[in-house]
């Protein structure tokens, strides 16, 4: 009974004092600094579930720059993780750079990328309410969040972007022709194109819902580009209309928030 | 009575003048013309017996005429119905092979402007892929493609067991939609055991509960 006893102590204390050491926290102070250089033949950098707002910026230089900034204790879990709570994977092609989202912090990620790379981003976690910006990048753009803005400014695609839970602002630099563009969210969808912009627009309502743009759309009976003052939701269904005898299919798939097409 | 005896005498001096009568030819003449008013004129008679049967000619012309353009039509029609087949079956080949999911999307745009019905294996393929895409756009646009096929029972199906599986909103609104459409019994009680759930996302709760009121 003795030895009984003695032995539970025993497994009792082996597992306190090994989960102790395990979470054991490390207080980092914030600015974390991390530069790599991009290899020409890296054509694929794949953001997966990063913890924190991020914030990407394309530049004509083929190198990876990270910097972070946070006002909050980060707990550090064991692992090979690194000081930025994110891995970096390197394949033939691509890059992966994964977050360990074990909990949301306070943190922002300003991360640079070569801007003619396919940036691929998904922050696929329950609950995620974090900001996705990226500006001025050249090449495809692939994002699925689960909530949260996903702000896209000054960019060229075809972009692909799938917000499950909040909207998504996209501003054009130049329309890519290079294939179709897919935007799909449940908030608003504000789009910002050049005036001289050619697309074959395709818009589905998955309900009814308030299209809004500051230029006449061919069958699409839209209200005019603004906020205020009352306007005529539009009945579910697809509409469909050429903008400047057309060009690359554009996507858009809207629930009820509305869809604001600005030219300019 | 000096006038009368005048009279009596001016008619004697006209009686001794001889009557001229018409001659025979006129007479002649006369009643074949007369005859000839009476009755039919025999030219015109013929004249009609053939419009008659230029008529039924012409019909008979035209009608083979339309039938050929027809028959021609329906070759073209199967012929065209073939290469849509062709096309849509290399489309599916297509879509089974492509990666990204731009170029799948862009092979659903195209299968959708060559959509030749589905049978029950491209059925089976399509919601292979779906159930296996990671992509929510992708979805988006095969459920565009399969909607317009929802009067099929295994397309319905399939969608019953994919909206309980679903977690994207977009999606699950757009199913929601094709099954409202096609208001099966088991499709309704599906939609009305789901507007139910306390854990539903807000927006399809609320887009389900309007279309469940209509």
């Amino acid at each position: 009974m003795r030895k009984n006893y003695f032995m539970m102590s025993l497994i009792f204390w082996t597992v306190f004092i090994t989960y102790g050491f395990g979470q054991k926290s490390k207080e980092l102070s914030f600015k974390e600094k991390w530069k790599i250089e991009v290899p020409d033949k890296i054509q694929v950098i794949n953001f997966i579930k990063i913890p924190g707002n991020l914030k990407i910026i394309a530049v004509a230089k083929r190198q990876l720059d990270f910097k972070v900034f946070g006002k909050e204790v980060y707990k550090l879990h064991s692992g090979n993780i690194g000081k930025l709570g994110i891995q970096l994977v390197k394949s033939r092609e691509s890059y992966q750079i994964i977050g360990v989202p074990d909990q949301i912090y306070d943190i922002e990620y300003v991360i640079e990328v070569p801007d003619d790379c396919h940036l691929l981003v998904q922050s696929a976690f329950p609950f995620d309410t974090t900001k996705l910006e990226v500006a001025n990048h050249k090449g495809p753009i692939t994002i699925t969040k689960n909530a949260g803005p996903i702000i896209l400014d000054g960019v060229h695609g075809p972009v692909i972007a799938d917000n499950r839970g909040g909207p998504i602002h996209i501003s054009y630099d130049n329309y890519s022709q290079e294939t179709l563009h897919s935007i799909a969210a449940t908030g608003e969808i504000k789009v910002n194109f050049k005036k001289e912009i050619q697309a074959d627009l395709e818009l589905v309502l998955l309900s009814e819902s308030g299209v809004f743009s500051n230029r006449i759309l061919k069958n699409i009976p839209h209200s005019l580009d603004s906020h205020e003052g009352s306007f005529s939701p539009l009945p579910e269904g697809t509409y469909t209309s050429k903008i400047n005898r057309g060009g690359a299919l554009l996507q858009i798939y809207a629930a009820s928030k509305g869809v604001y097409l600005h030219f300019q | 009575m000096k006038e009368k005896n005048e009279f009596e005498e001016l008619d004697k001096l006209l009686g001794a003048f001889p009557e001229f009568e018409p001659s025979e030819k006129l007479k002649a003449s006369f009643i074949q013309q007369l005859n000839q008013e009476a009755a039919p004129p025999k030219n015109k008679y013929l004249n009609s017996k053939a419009l008659i049967i230029i008529g039924i000619l012409l019909f008979i012309t035209i009608w083979g005429f339309i039938y050929n353009s027809n028959l021609r039509k329906d070759k073209e029609m199967q012929e065209l119905k073939q290469e849509i087949e062709n096309t849509q079956k290399l489309l599916f080949a297509n879509l089974a092979a492509e990666s990204g999911p731009a170029q799948k999307m862009l092979t659903i745009h195209q299968l959708k402007n060559n959509d030749a019905g589905l049978n029950k294996d491209q059925i089976e393929s399509l919601f292979t892929l779906f159930k296996n895409e990671g992509n929510d756009n992708v979805k988006l646009a095969l459920l565009q493609f399969i909607g317009r096929h929802s009067e099929i029972g295994l397309v319905q199906e399939e969608l019953m067991e994919c909206l309980i599986r679903e977690n994207n909103p977009l999606v699950m609104i757009s199913m929601i939609n094709i099954l409202i459409e096609v208001k099966t019994n088991k499709g309704m009680k599906i939609l009305q055991q789901m507007e139910l759930k306390e854990e539903l996302h807000p927006i399809v709760k609320n887009h389900l509960r309007k279309k469940l009121e209509i």
